[in-house]
């Protein structure tokens, strides 16, 4: 059985009036990718600070490691590194003594720290930039910058608190990969975000959370088994009439039909061939369609179902 | 130590500031120190020389006992002028005045009777009514001493002697470029807390914000290096940068006082410094304690504002007795004030025990800075925790 490295139980944090934390519990084992999903506001941050010790909690346990985590747990902290979402490097050191500055406080040996400094900027590639100060970096190159100082150390646990957030497509892939190659090499990974497609690529397990309190917890293919939607067809039609929304409507397995902006969506629960069906009643009902495809349903529609809301913010 | 030498790397980058407020200091000490150019070693008063006409008509030993000591301190020329010319010399501003010494002047002195020296003078300026003081002292001089009993080549000897010390004013236009009446060390101690204060929170204010900034702090803290350990290396970090610019600054200040160190005064102005280098630290704890990102934007407007706005308010670049009332009340405030008094008091020969008062009103801001910045910082954690 795999060591727990996080056991949170029964977690309370309150600002005045605001419950952010509403007897929240969560379990990580050695060796996975823990996915905490949730929009803005739903206290994955608020998590990921009590359980540094970097917020004060009203009730409840946190235990990193099989120890109960206190601000004084030195011991502890050198396991852990953390990544967070805003880029914390100081804009007067270079690339290079920005990552010795993170990894120092962890690693008193200079060969040692030298050697660690060095596979940190191979690791996220930034080695022909170690030269450069902060400021005349590009906004991926920064991430990964971020990213090399929360790793250096070789840390057991690593806390990724949104990484991708306003980064370019290039940069955003390269990160990801690492942190796959990270937890290749050992280590447990804790990752926040809000956008679903990278938690669902990335993660072994995920805990999808609202409002201080976990909603959904399971592997991807066990949250999206506890919807009732198991495909959706999506239509671009033009000029459909109600009737014919009415019709589709009793088609088999289909049980929510919309209709917007020329796009009709089909909502299915069970069965193989939905897709065919709804092409054959365009067929037989001599409408045309610009295009057909189905949709497999995503953690957003988990989310969606489950909470009556969007998981990410529209954009 | 990772801490700390981070901490140096970041006070290094803000060089060229450091480098402009040093060269300012720079500037002002050399044009504070110039003033005093012509001091002699013991820093008295001497005379300044004038140019006078002397027509010497007697050619005695007397007469030209007296021209002798008039070119022992004035630019003298040797002439006879008409009246007029003479009206025209000294109106003209070309000399301040005209002795003529009339023919029988030594006989009028063996026989004992009053003697004259005819001397025209320009009465609005203080330097001719000098002269003629010079003068009637000299002869008096002389006269008293031959009272005494001594020949009249002694009584010129004794008298010329006795005249030759620095005088005890000294001889100058009023419009004229003025010396001032303060001591070097006062003056060039006066100005150091704008270059302390510029120094220290130019180069030590972004470098403690940097490590203030949330999410750095954070993951400093979340490290397995202890928060103590943390503001133990910022605050010996400070400690450090303060200290150097202290010690240099005495240093830099000291050259130019040359024979005035180790004096009593110089001695006094150096604690008066220390003090004030202490309270701008404790000035940079209570900035500092406020949210990093606002501070760090308007890092330069600070830093001019306390700078220039103390200084002024504080009797540092305009006199205190220049100051009006109302800006006095603001002043008394403020820890330059307090430095400023301890330096006037200083030079008019206070001991440590008589600056006992300015000296804790100036630590006593210190003191409220450094507990409104803790309290700052402690109720920040409360809220951010609430």
């Amino acid at each position: 059985m795999p060591n727990t490295v996080v056991e949170i139980n029964n977690l309370v944090k309150r600002y005045k009036e605001l419950i952010a934390l509403d007897n929240f519990s969560l379990k990580i084992n050695e060796g996975e990718v823990f996915g905490l999903l949730g929009p803005n506001g739903s206290g994955k941050t608020t998590t990921i600070n009590c359980m540094l010790s970097l917020l004060a909690y009203d009730k409840g346990e946190i235990k990193l490691f099989g120890e109960k985590m206190t601000p004084n747990k030195r011991e502890i902290k050198s396991k852990i590194g953390i990544v967070s979402q805003n880029v914390a490097v100081f804009d007067e050191l270079t690339v290079y003594e920005n990552v010795e500055y993170f990894c120092g406080l962890y690693i008193k040996d200079k060969k040692l720290r030298k050697q660690y400094v060095d596979e940190a900027l191979e690791f996220v590639d930034i080695m022909d930039f170690k030269k450069f100060y902060p400021k005349k970096l590009s906004g991926g190159l920064l991430r990964r910058l971020n990213i090399a100082c929360g790793i250096a150390h070789k840390p057991e646990l690593i806390i990724f608190d949104e990484p991708t957030v306003a980064v370019d497509p290039q940069s955003r892939n390269k990160i990801l990969e690492g942190i796959e190659e990270l937890n290749k090499k050992g280590a447990t990974i804790i990752y926040t975000s809000h956008y679903m497609e990278e938690v669902e690529q990335l993660c072994n397990h995920i805990l999808i959370m609202d409002k201080g309190k976990k909603i959904a917890e399971g592997t991807s293919d066990e949250l999206k088994g506890m919807i009732k939607n198991t495909e959706s067809v999506v239509v671009n039609v033009r000029h459909l009439k109600d009737n014919a929304i009415e019709d589709i409507k009793k088609l088999h397995h289909v049980y929510d039909v919309k209709y917007m902006n020329n796009i009709l969506t089909i909502k299915c629960s069970g069965g193989k061939h939905n897709i065919t069906h709804v092409a054959e009643y365009f067929e037989q009902s001599n409408l045309d369609y610009d295009r057909i495809y189905s949709e497999l349903p995503t953690l957003n529609d988990v989310f969606l179902e489950i909470t009556g809301k969007e998981l990410r913010d529209k954009e | 130590m990772q801490v700390f030498k981070a901490f140096m790397k970041i006070v290094k980058s803000n060089k060229a500031g450091i480098i402009l407020y040093f060269s300012i200091c720079v500037l002002m000490t050399i044009m504070v120190a110039s003033q005093y150019k012509d001091d002699n070693a013991a820093g008295g008063f001497s005379s300044l020389g004038a140019s006078i006409i002397v027509n010497d008509s007697d050619k005695s030993e007397l007469s030209k006992a007296v021209v002798k000591y008039l070119k022992s301190i004035h630019d003298v020329t040797e002439k006879k002028y008409s009246d007029d010319d003479v009206k025209d010399l000294i109106y003209s501003d070309y000399y301040i005045a005209y002795v003529d010494i009339p023919e029988g002047f030594m006989d009028k002195h063996m026989t004992d009777e009053a003697l004259e020296i005819d001397t025209v003078i320009d009465t609005s300026r203080a330097a001719g009514n000098y002269v003629s003081l010079q003068l009637s002292s000299y002869i008096d001089g002389i006269l008293r001493f031959e009272n005494a009993g001594f020949s009249l080549e002694e009584a010129v000897k004794n008298t010329n002697e006795a005249v030759d010390t620095d005088s005890f004013i000294d001889l100058k236009e009023t419009d004229s470029n003025e010396k001032t009446s303060n001591s070097k060390t006062y003056s060039l101690f006066l100005f150091l807390p704008y270059a302390i204060m510029s120094i220290i929170l130019w180069c030590l204010l972004p470098a403690v914000l940097r490590f203030n900034v949330k999410d750095v702090k954070d993951r400093t803290i979340v490290s397995s290096i202890s928060t103590s350990s943390r503001n133990i290396a910022l605050f010996g970090g400070s400690a450090l940068v303060s200290l150097i610019v202290y010690i240099g600054l005495v240093v830099f200040v000291s050259i130019f006082l040359k024979g005035d160190i180790f004096s009593t005064k110089w001695l006094l102005s150096i604690i008066n410094m220390f003090i004030f280098t202490m309270v701008t630290g404790c000035m940079l704890i209570f900035i500092a304690s406020f949210p990093t990102t606002s501070v760090l934007k308007a890092k330069d407007i600070i830093v001019n504002i306390i700078g220039l706005g103390f200084s002024f308010l504080g009797g540092i670049f305009v006199p205190l007795e220049v100051l009006g009332d109302g800006v006095k009340s603001v002043g008394k405030f403020l820890p330059t004030y307090w430095y400023a008094i301890s330096l006037e008091k200083i030079e008019s020969g206070a001991e440590l025990a008589d600056l006992t008062e300015s000296f804790g009103m100036e630590a006593l801001f210190g003191v409220v800075c450094l507990a409104a910045g803790l309290a700052i910082s402690k109720l920040s954690i409360y809220i951010k925790d609430r």
